[in-house]
């Protein structure tokens, strides 16, 4: 009889644990589809596959996606890593304020170096490169 | 007597405007500073040194820098011209919390581990493109 009781509390305590790291993963994955831009991947997905037949971009597809999803999964693991489920409810609830709205949108472009609109330094890097080789060639 | 106390009042104005200005700036500059502009800004230009060759390199960097300052401009004129004051105290005080504090002190680790996604990321669609090239994917009608 103890033999079960004790079985029970270890199972329940296991599926407790699991719900939980479940419950934690969501809401990580919650912070990175937020947090992480992946439009430039699907403009990239479709150019790669523009040559490809209907069939054939299918089968690319899968494993273009697979690629993605691998990408988020490694975003997703440093913030496993780095922060507790606390911490990420957090950074969750104040994405969700007006102003921690706002201020997500430049903090993914950030990252990106797309930041700001007005000036995207990639952007503005890229430019400058391209007009010195355009004076070089001249 | 009536013209020494609007010409007064008028200076008392805009000086007080002034003062918000300052007040609004420097609150700007500690957002821009949290929010890890700094990190990126100098993660992206050791990497794009790195990218030049060591004869072009000198060059190169003087080019990058007057850029950047021009680019620090214009992201200060972005906080000034997007967003209230109200608002940068908001996102500061986020910032001044517990988890603020430590989300702050992780940029660069997180600017780290997204380059090192990105790159895996380059990688792989690198051997997709290949594998397009070669005929992978080709059916047979």
């Amino acid at each position: 009889m103890k033999k079960i009781f004790l079985s029970g509390i270890l199972l329940f305590s296991f599926l407790f644990t699991s719900a939980q790291d479940a419950s934690f993963k969501e809401d990580v994955s919650k912070l990175v589809e937020i947090t992480v831009d992946t439009k430039d991947m699907s403009l990239m997905r479709r150019a790669l596959s523009v040559r490809l037949t209907t069939k054939e971009k299918e089968n690319f597809n899968k494993d273009y996606d697979v690629i993605v999803s691998e990408f988020t999964g490694d975003i997703e693991k440093y913030y496993l890593d780095k922060y507790t489920h606390d911490e990420i409810k957090q950074l969750l609830a104040f994405y969700e304020t007006p102003v921690g709205k706002k201020f997500l949108s430049d903090k993914r472009l950030l990252v990106e170096n797309d930041f700001p609109d007005e000036y995207p330094l990639g952007m503005e890097i890229y430019k400058m490169k391209k007009k010195e080789k355009e004076k070089k060639e001249e | 007597m009536k013209r020494i106390f609007y010409t007064a009042l008028l200076l008392l104005a805009v000086l007080s405007v002034k003062a918000q200005d300052d007040s609004f700036k420097k609150d700007v500059n500690e957002l821009i500073k949290l929010m890890g502009v700094t990190e990126q800004t100098e993660h992206t230009r050791e990497d794009k040194i790195l990218s030049v060759s060591p004869e072009n390199e000198a060059a190169f960097t003087q080019k990058l820098d007057s850029l950047l300052v021009v680019y620090n401009q214009e992201v200060e004129k972005h906080f000034l011209e997007k967003y209230t004051h109200e608002e940068v105290k908001e996102i500061i005080e986020f910032y001044n919390s517990p988890l603020g504090k430590k989300f702050s002190a992780e940029n660069k680790s997180y600017i780290a581990a997204y380059d090192e996604a990105k790159s895996l990321f380059y990688e792989k669609t690198g051997d997709l493109q290949y594998y397009v090239r070669v005929g992978k994917y080709k059916v047979e009608e």
